[in-house]
């Protein structure tokens, strides 16, 4: 493929390397902005079953695994006839190319083999071998990359990472007791084997890293990996192969008969450690190798700490004394059993009763997450499964799979799912559901199997702010008029039951019940805005209470995870020790996790399992902080970048001469307005300095903004400031302290005598206010019982757009009145819910 | 916009107050949804939108479509957290 070339969402930028089983290429993936290696299967090889075998082998194998020192699977695909890997590009040089240049230091050759053993072991674990470890496919990467914990002290000045498991075995991964049930079956009786995954005889692999039973073509299992270690680790200490040959014949002669040259004859100042630790890898018979790669890694680790002295005589400690007896006898390799018990011993006392695996999971392309305000994320209690919300509609992943598949009946737009406790169904809010005739809309609480069927409406309620399902009951945070608090609904359809209301100026969100039920444990945050979920406590109170008790401060999304209480702060969790029953937590605040994905209802997207999976959206913290692109898009959908910086902008507006746009760039510590010169691409400040909040820009008709601002003691003002900046703003009216009710400017009628603004909160109605007269007394507009905003005027100034909403959502349905004989006439012009704004067409009629 | 963040309709209305069946633009389920807090869109005379396009997926690990799953993770919790 030449430069240019497109696979999907990936343009070939160059070769750079091939081989028998196909070619690499450096790509470009224009989604992700990033470069990916292309590994392609010839055509030619695509009709070979074999090839093609092993091509999927592979796919599946890496697809598994994620591991800081593994190369990552980001895709797979085809074209044509070719199919093609989408790889993790690593910047660096292999370390065959590296030991071209001579062997490595001690300490870089140990940090080196620690590791590729941990990669080994994390492969082993999942059932994989790899079974063509060489230098060659050892890549040395520079800068940035992650580490695993295990190899976390590093030495080495680049990462090692494991690549092309091209010929690798897959078989059901063993269990994370694996570990000892290796250890303990170090007789030979329950060493994982794997199934052959090629015809009996047929020889894979790199004959100088070969194992012996590989190279007799017999079977083989992790134990081939960790001979081919130890000729990596051999060659890396001596700058020589284990095995050479002139021939392939005088190199399979040395692999089955011949031990190699002892390290310390060509490389005396290695620890001797290392060289037993070596020769226990190169024991031909794979019975008196090192049973798993964590053993391997042990020995490593411990060499690398005792350093050069590792291995002598005379340890100064009774400790090291053991370790090297147990290391001695495991060298004796007839003495197999008491290998195993030694490698026990080498082990450090365990901290963690279980290792966990860190893994990750990509949504199939075309997929994205919706409703990014709300919780799209669930894991079932037994951690088997977990569902996310991507496209409008559910879809589940199981853990041991590689694919998610949608679930039927739940492509409503749903929010907040969550699992049953048994982890057969699942609940989820449906926002906008059309009740009556009459176009009323409600969010509507429903369940479904997870085996799919039909949702079943549980109950009608309001916009959720999290929700969770413990026992029968399902228990959710609103924050409406009608509740404003925490209610509670069975998971059998019924009607919600409050129980817990909080104050007018406070938003209440994410739910649990705790203590057998008789508690609630929620997030609590008062006024609303950016940063508002940052300042928000934790608080447990029981339903049939005043008393709320703050369990912290600044934190929101709490869990009671193993009487830990788990809690989020700007993108970190945090976790505290607390039992069940108390009304207070214990000990300090520990950051568990860094880097967590944060939405506007103040809920983390996280989930936890009852058997102690977790799953998580790695993020920034707050969405609202993400910068984001102004674009041009027609009719058609067709896309046009503007020249702008990017910035997490909300609230763009165009002026009337269409030269410049207004827009608010907000994050979670300030909101500011900002202008746009449209030919110059240059981004400026509008909003005075200071540390009051701006938004909600609209343009008058003579080029000047107006806007809401919010000041730092909570009062709220509509603003108006020449687009120049020159001038300082004007006050048009002071609307006070308004508790989650405040005045977002909305039009600008085209003679520029009427602004429209709405208020928001629990009334919400389309205001007027006359911009060409003294008197700055709002009028409504629009004045119902429901929820209407978004009140526009349309340019040729006949007609008033809104959206009308019995629940206070961002969408509802879209109605038309006219301007300004409000009261004559209106007309609902939408299907389904949505948002309005009065278009501008070269006809000069109007489109919403 | 017709749903949050799914599609753009629109709605023709015609001298006297006729009006149109909403007819879809186009896909919109990339842009900035609609919030509580104000409208995250304009138009222009040519009838082009203003929008703004979401946070794209960086390839890395704030990646907006990739989620890490980490098996036994109370045992770490309970090892981190006395």
């Amino acid at each position: 493929m030449t430069p240019g070339t497109r696979l999907g969402p990936y343009e070939i930028v160059a070769l750079i390397g091939a081989g028998g089983m196909g070619e690499v290429y450096r790509a470009r993936d224009s989604r992700l902005d990033r470069d990916v290696a292309i590994k392609v299967l010839p055509n030619a090889l695509s009709a070979d079953p074999e090839a093609r075998a092993r091509f999927e082998r592979e796919a599946r194998a890496v697809s598994q695994l994620n591991h800081p020192h593994i190369c990552a699977l980001y895709d797979v695909g085809r074209r044509d006839d070719a199919e093609f890997l989408v790889m993790e590009y690593l910047e660096g040089e292999s370390l065959a190319a590296r030991l071209a240049r001579g062997p490595l230091s001690t300490a870089e050759a140990l940090d080196y083999g620690v590791q590729i053993a941990d990669a080994l072991d994390k492969a082993h674990r999942r059932g994989i071998v790899h079974r063509d470890l060489k230098p060659a496919n050892v890549m040395l990467t520079k800068g940035g990359a992650a580490r695993s914990v295990v190899t976390s002290s590093r030495t080495a000045p680049s990462i090692a990472k494991l690549l092309d498991f091209g010929l690798a075995k897959l078989a059901p991964p063993p269990t994370i007791a694996s570990k000892e049930t290796v250890l303990a079956a170090n007789a030979g009786k329950s060493v994982p084997r794997i199934n052959p995954a090629t015809a009996e005889g047929t020889i894979l692999g790199t004959f100088e890293y070969m194992a012996p039973e590989q190279v007799e073509g017999g079977e083989v299992d992790a134990r081939a990996d960790i001979w081919a270690l130890g000729c990596v680790l051999y060659e890396m200490i001596t700058g020589r192969r284990a095995f050479e040959g002139k021939t392939q014949a005088s190199v399979i002669a040395g692999v089955l008969s011949r031990d190699p040259t002892p390290v310390a004859e060509l490389q005396p100042l290695a620890p001797p450690a290392l060289g037993r630790v070596i020769r226990i890898c190169l024991a031909k018979d794979p019975d008196a190798r090192f049973q798993s790669s964590y053993d391997v890694l042990l020995q490593l680790q411990w060499i690398a700490e005792g350093g050069s002295a590792a291995g002598l005589p005379a340890p100064v400690v009774e400790r090291r004394k053991r370790r090297e007896r147990t290391l001695w006898l495991a060298g004796a390799a007839t003495a197999v059993a008491a290998a195993a018990a030694g490698a026990w011993l080498l082990k450090p006392a365990p901290v963690i009763s279980n290792v966990s695996e860190h893994w990750a999971f990509t949504l199939p392309e075309g997929q994205n997450f919706t409703r990014p305000g709300r919780r799209y994320l669930a894991i079932s209690p037994d951690g088997r499964r977990f569902a996310y919300i991507a496209n409008q509609q559910i879809y589940l992943r199981e853990i041991d799979q590689l694919d998610s598949h949608p679930v039927p009946g739940t492509n409503e737009d749903p929010l907040d799912v969550m699992f049953s406790p048994d982890g057969q169904w699942m609940a989820y809010f449906v926002p906008n559901v059309v009740l009556n005739v009459n176009g009323d809309t409600a969010t509507v609480l429903k369940k479904i199997r997870i085996t799919a069927g039909t949702p079943v409406n549980l109950c009608t309620t309001g916009f959720s702010f999290g929700a969770s399902w413990e026992g029968h009951t399902i228990v959710f945070a609103q924050n409406s008029d009608r509740l404003h608090g925490i209610a509670a609904v069975p998971d059998t359809p019924g009607s919600p039951a409050t129980l817990i209301t909080v104050g007018k100026d406070e938003q209440a969100a994410q739910p649990h019940l705790i203590a057998g039920g008789t508690r609630v444990l929620f997030a609590v945050r008062t006024g609303i805005g950016p940063g508002s979920w940052d300042l928000a406590d934790v608080v447990v109170q029981a339903p049939d209470e005043a008393k709320r008790t703050v369990l912290v401060n600044g934190a929101t999304d709490p869990h009671l995870v193993a009487n830990r209480l788990i809690y989020t702060h700007r993108g970190t969790v945090f976790a505290i020790g607390m039992e069940p029953r108390d009304r207070a937590t214990h000990g300090g605040p520990v950051p568990v996790i860094e880097g967590v994905q944060s939405t506007v209802s103040g809920s983390s997207i996280l989930a936890i399992a009852d058997n102690g999976t977790l799953v998580y959206e790695p993020g920034n913290g707050d969405l609202a902080d993400q910068p984001r692109q102004l674009v041009w898009v027609d009719r058609q959908g067709r896309e046009e970048k503007i020249s702008a910086p990017e910035r997490p902008y909300r609230h763009p507006r165009v002026s009337r001469d269409e030269k410049r746009i207004v827009v608010v760039v907000e994050t979670s510590a300030s909101m500011s307005l900002n202008t746009l010169e449209l030919s110059r691409g240059v981004l400026q400040r509008l909003s005075p300095i200071g540390e009051q909040r701006d938004d909600s820009p609209v343009w008058t008709p003579d080029g000047r903004v107006i806007y809401r601002s919010v000041r730092p003691d909570g009062t709220t003002a509509i603003m108006r400031i020449d687009a120049s900046g020159v001038s300082p703003p004007e006050t048009l009216i002071d609307l006070g302290r308004i508790p989650s009710a405040l005045g977002l400017p909305e039009s600008v009628s085209p003679d520029g005598n009427t602004l429209t603004f709405r208020t928001f909160g629990l009334a919400s109605d389309v205001m007027a206010l006359r911009l060409d007269s003294a008197d700055r007394t709002p009028q409504p507009l629009v004045h119902t019982p429901a929820f209407e905003f978004n009140g526009v005027i349309s340019p040729d100034g006949h007609w008033l757009a809104y959206t009308k909403s019995d629940q206070g959502s961002a969408a509802g349905q879209i109605y038309v009145r006219p301007y300004p004989n409000v009261d004559a006439n209106q007309w609902q012009v939408s299907s389904a819910p949505g948002v309005t704004s009065s278009g501008r067409d070269r006809a000069g009629s109007s489109s919403t | 916009m017709n749903g949050p963040g799914t599609k753009m309709m629109s709605v023709t209305v015609a001298p006297g107050g006729m009006f149109g069946t909403a007819t879809e633009l186009f896909d919109a389920h990339t842009y900035a949804p609609p919030s509580r807090n104000g409208i995250d869109y304009d138009t222009a005379r040519d009838g082009r939108f203003l929008m703004i396009k979401e946070p794209l997926p960086q390839g890395n690990a704030n990646a907006r479509t990739t989620l890490t799953v980490v098996t036994h993770w109370t045992d770490e919790l309970r090892a981190r957290v006395k």
